[in-house]
């Protein structure tokens, strides 16, 4: 989107000549979008959630759980991010905004625990987190923000069948030695599915932009072209950094380009650290309302 | 090996080693653009990543769209209006882990063989965690068998203190050794952007001795007619 020059004058001005400033929509500098929520939308699925970000965003995710081969490592998460074709034509996979979508949940993803998901020496769960952008009219990094709380929303929600062994460990009779035995049972009751470890590791990414002395969380997209440089900055719900990356050009507009100094984006980082640990306390109060329809999580 | 100038028909080109992964860029530029490119104040960058096989797909799109943004700072573009700068890499050898800082400085280093003007030079480090934080140089060889976290770090070299331009993280990593990595960096950055001044030098006097001794009388000749 080409915005001209007195447009984004504006929104420079308003935003660092004033104090405090003043933003086209009215939020403070901290202040993230007005965001509402909802799980277990989908039927069929070990998990999902569906997330709308203000009136530009809206996400649904799906879980699905199945028995594959074990990695090394133990079980596996599995992204994929589609585009709605209503919303965009990209949506092939060769395309570059689903695959950055794509790679940017599965960064997210392989934070997570997995070595538990293994149930014999060579089956694990392999967990697919499937996401469909439904509607979107910001620039794709907004996208993030949504796709990675919708994610967290989801897994939150999961729930693996039981899966019970027998008790078997590597045992040598004689000169034969017997493999621990490859054998399963799952357990069809629902009621008894289990849900994911290691959650407390899954982020969620919020964008902060510096704009000269000042810095905005989820910027709009004239905010965006005015901005110094945007990061997209991955937070758990310890207040951990867990995922940074530039998004946007940023630069043109301002005089001084994108270079920022250390200190400064350890500001970025420290903002964006208190706001998605914000985000994250307030979105879990909707996992009680599951298959009620939307909630508010950020008014 | 880091050599520039080794392609014939490019304005300007490299050679570029850091860590386990290598590539050669070449730089034409400034050229005529298509006119559904061309932009009435500033010159247009565009960068094409070739893989070590196949043809460029996704992952490469995302590093050359990752370039572009470091690149369309750093060159004063409103010195060439309605032209291209085009950026060509080929990727020589890659695990991808080093890749992004190899190919930032590799198409910094081809930009200014190519003559042109940058704010600042733009140089990249990368820091493999696991366990311990370790910054590569660009000699070095080999990499870290299973890394827990990569940093790809970009820096405005320029400026004092070194500022900077461009940051990506791969993997979680404990937040102590984070602080500690951007305290660090600047300095590996700047052993970078020495080397990247050394091999500058040395092929520039180099060449000009190299010619000088070979057709003093040309030389000359030239400066008569000029």
């Amino acid at each position: 989107m080409q915005l001209s020059l007195p447009e984004l004058s504006y929104t420079h001005k308003s935003i660092t000549e004033f104090e405090p400033a003043i933003r086209n929509d009215g939020r403070s500098i901290d202040q993230l979008r007005p965001l509402s929520g909802q799980v277990d939308v989908l039927p069929g699925t070990n998990g999902s959630a569906r997330v709308k970000w203000a009136s530009s965003v809206e996400i649904v995710i799906g879980v699905k759980a199945e028995v594959g081969d074990a990695t090394p490592e133990g079980g596996k998460y599995v992204a994929s991010v589609e585009i709605s074709p209503s919303v965009s034509i990209q949506n092939r996979e060769t395309d570059e905004i689903p695959s950055f979508l794509t790679s940017a949940l599965q960064d997210l993803l392989n934070a997570l625990a997995v070595d538990y998901l293994k149930f014999t020496p060579s089956k694990a769960w392999i967990i697919h987190v499937d996401a469909v952008v439904i509607l979107s009219s910001s620039p794709y990094e907004n996208i993030l923000s949504a796709l990675s709380l919708a994610a967290y929303l989801a897994l939150q929600t999961t729930r693996l069948p039981k899966i019970s062994t027998p008790n078997v460990t590597d045992i040598t009779i004689g000169s034969t030695k017997y493999e621990p035995s490859e054998e399963y049972d799952v357990d069809s009751e629902w009621e008894n599915a289990l849900p994911l470890q290691g959650l407390e590791l899954m982020s969620v990414i919020i964008l902060v932009s510096s704009i000269d002395q000042v810095i905005i969380v989820d910027p709009t997209i004239e905010e965006s072209s005015v901005a110094q440089v945007t990061y997209a900055i991955g937070v758990q719900a310890s207040g951990a950094i867990s995922y940074t990356r530039v998004v946007g050009t940023g630069g043109g507009y301002a005089s001084t380009g994108r270079a920022i100094t250390v200190e400064r984006y350890i500001e970025l980082l420290e903002t964006a650290s208190t706001v998605g640990t914000k985000l994250l306390n307030a979105s879990s109060d909707i996992l009680s309302f599951k298959g009620l329809g939307f909630f508010d999580i950020l008014p | 090996m880091n050599r520039i100038g080794i392609l014939s028909r490019s304005d300007g080109s490299s050679e570029w080693k850091q860590g386990s992964a290598r590539v050669i860029c070449g730089v034409n530029g400034p050229i005529d653009v298509k006119i559904r490119d061309e932009r009435l104040n500033k010159a247009t960058v565009e960068v094409l990543v070739q893989p070590v096989s196949g043809v460029a797909e996704t992952l490469e799109k995302m590093i050359s769209s990752r370039i572009v943004g470091i690149l369309e700072d750093a060159i004063f573009l409103n010195t060439y209006p309605r032209t291209l700068i085009q950026v060509s890499i080929q990727i020589i050898e890659e695990d991808g882990t080093d890749t992004l800082a190899a190919v930032i400085n590799g198409a910094v280093l081809a930009l200014l063989d190519a003559g042109i003007s940058l704010k600042y030079i733009p140089c990249a480090i990368n820091c493999h965690w696991k366990n311990k934080i370790t910054q590569d140089e660009p000699d070095v060889d080999g990499t870290i068998n299973k890394l827990e976290s990569i940093i790809t770090i970009c820096y405005s070299i320029s400026s004092e203190p070194a500022k900077l331009i461009f940051l990506e993280t791969a993997g979680p990593i404990p937040e102590e050794d984070f602080f500690r990595v951007l305290e660090t960096a600047p300095l590996h950055a700047e052993e970078v952007s020495k080397k990247m001044k050394e091999l500058l030098f040395e092929t520039y006097n180099e060449s000009d001795g190299h010619e000088n001794e070979k057709n003093p009388k040309e030389d000359v000749e030239m400066d008569v007619v000029a």
